[in-house]
């Protein structure tokens, strides 16, 4: 089958929404559906809304309850966090509620600009004024208990799906789309960067810019932007450059580190993972600017294909990730590193 | 009375009765093997025309793979087709996402059909109320 792309864009969650098709005349349709998951994802996981059930959740927990039926969606998302937790060996944490909170990322990151965020394509800064902030205990995914829908939580604890959601409702979002839209032809979805695709792609791959900045080009003092090629499976990157604000007299970031409950501070500033789901290249992505120095080793026992930028600037590849431009990622078999199921569609 | 004229009269076999039996089956089943492939040769006949037409439609020198797209009346398009290729989707030279970490939109969440958001591109007629906001 062949015919013409199209693409389109929606605002949803606080992003930019990109939808790519083929052949074009899907692009409404999948634009439609892509929409409603993410309404859908919004209403169960967003911790922006006092209404959605996560954030119900949230406040019955803190009155004593600790045991909740959830929704099939919710039971989802959360299924996938845990299983990023594992995966990362605890690096990605979403029992990180209160300390993302704390640290002054408690609203819509648009209403956290009016506080002095910084987000763009600046330059990390230097302002190493650290304010103490309030410790958190390591491994608390390891006391969150999901059990189908029934889920336990540990009194008052406060779950922030925030670095795994996004990405999981990328996948959702490609899934739902590509097969409420007659199941033809190929799709991709990039919900803020984080990238999903379905279907077949186009000759050659679907041609990703990875880049610093949010427009692909190359900014002073950024790293070069990579045209890479993705036959299949996503694509995601985690970054210490966006989302910035101030707070407590210094510039922070909403990338935390379990073990310190502060805003990750590696040699890393930008990472970008290819995996067989969204969900696990975002895991992938941010437990690797989580782990510091121990990214490298951390990425090669994963065996997933990935680049790192280092806070000097420098790329460093990793897997099969490929060296030059316009070349495709390969994606070993056997990859599908959470051991979780695979883009399905939870309304199915 | 001359009998000569008489004749005896001839005795004519009768045709024999209709076949029965496992003749019949045979000729019968002949029968609907010929309608069969007839039937299907038709088929493949239509399916083969077909094929063909679209093959050659889509070689033709002349064919259009423009990849601007218009949508609700904005132009949406930023990838560009530039050819076919056989066994897969269009050929796309530019690159048709960018994954750089979390981008923030800021859009009123009463947007009003027809308004766009931040971006290079243009959005669609169709907004969403910007709510919630992830992390990656």
């Amino acid at each position: 089958m062949t015919g013409e792309m199209a693409a389109g864009e929606i605002a949803a969650i606080g992003t930019r929404v990109r939808v790519v098709v083929w052949p074009a005349g899907l692009l409404s349709c999948a634009l439609a559906t892509v929409g409603e998951e993410l309404d859908r994802l919004d209403r169960e996981a967003s911790r922006f809304r006092t209404d959605s059930e996560i954030s119900r959740l949230r406040a019955q927990n803190r009155d004593g309850a600790s045991v909740f039926l959830l929704s099939p969606g919710l039971a989802d998302l959360i299924g996938v966090a845990l299983a990023a937790a594992r995966f990362s060996e605890g690096l990605v944490d979403p029992t990180l509620g209160e300390a993302v909170a704390a640290l002054g990322y408690d609203r819509d990151f648009s209403l956290v600009t009016g506080a002095g965020a910084t987000d763009g394509s600046a330059r990390p800064e230097n302002d190493k004024s650290v304010m103490p902030l309030p410790g958190h205990p390591t491994g608390g995914w390891r006391r969150v208990e999901l059990s189908g829908r029934l889920l336990r939580l540990p009194p008052g604890m406060a779950l922030d799906l925030g670095a795994t959601a996004k990405a999981r409702g990328s996948d959702r979002a490609a899934a739902e789309a590509f097969a409420a839209c007659g199941g033809m032809g190929g799709l991709l979805v990039s919900l803020g960067g984080d990238i999903a695709t379905a279907g077949e792609p186009p000759a050659g791959g679907w041609p990703i810019a990875v880049s610093e900045s949010p427009d692909g080009s190359d900014a002073p003092g950024l790293s070069r932007t990579q045209v890479v090629r993705l036959a299949a499976g996503s694509i995601a990157t985690s970054s210490t450059l966006l989302r910035r604000w101030h707070h407590g007299g210094r510039t922070v970031h909403h990338i935390v580190d379990p073990r310190t409950g502060q805003p990750a501070d590696g040699p890393w500033r930008t990472a970008t993972v290819a995996a067989p789901t969204c969900a696990e290249a975002n895991a992938a992505s941010t437990a690797a600017l989580v782990a510091g120095d121990g990214a490298g080793a951390w990425l090669e026992r994963t065996g997933l294909p990935a680049r790192l930028v280092g806070t000097d600037g420098a790329c460093s590849h990793f897997g099969s990730w490929p060296a030059g431009d316009d070349e495709p990622i390969f994606l070993p078999p056997g990859l599908g590193a959470f051991g979780y199921r695979a883009v399905t569609r939870v309304g199915a | 009375m001359d009998n000569d004229m008489y004749e005896e009269p001839k005795e004519y076999p009768l045709r024999p009765d209709p076949p029965f039996g496992a003749e019949a089956r045979a000729r019968g089943e002949n029968l609907r093997r010929v309608r069969h492939v007839s039937n299907w040769s038709l088929a493949a006949l239509v399916v083969g025309v077909g094929a063909a037409s679209a093959a050659i439609a889509y070689a033709a020198p002349g064919h259009s793979t423009s990849g601007v797209t218009t949508v609700n009346g904005t132009t949406t398009g930023t990838t560009t087709t530039t050819g076919q290729t056989t066994g897969s989707g269009p050929t796309v030279c530019k690159p048709v996402a960018v994954t750089s970490g979390s981008q923030v939109v800021t859009v009123n969440s009463c947007s009003t059909p027809g308004s766009t958001g931040t971006g290079s591109t243009p959005l669609p007629a169709t907004t969403y109320p910007s709510q919630g906001g992830g992390d990656s």
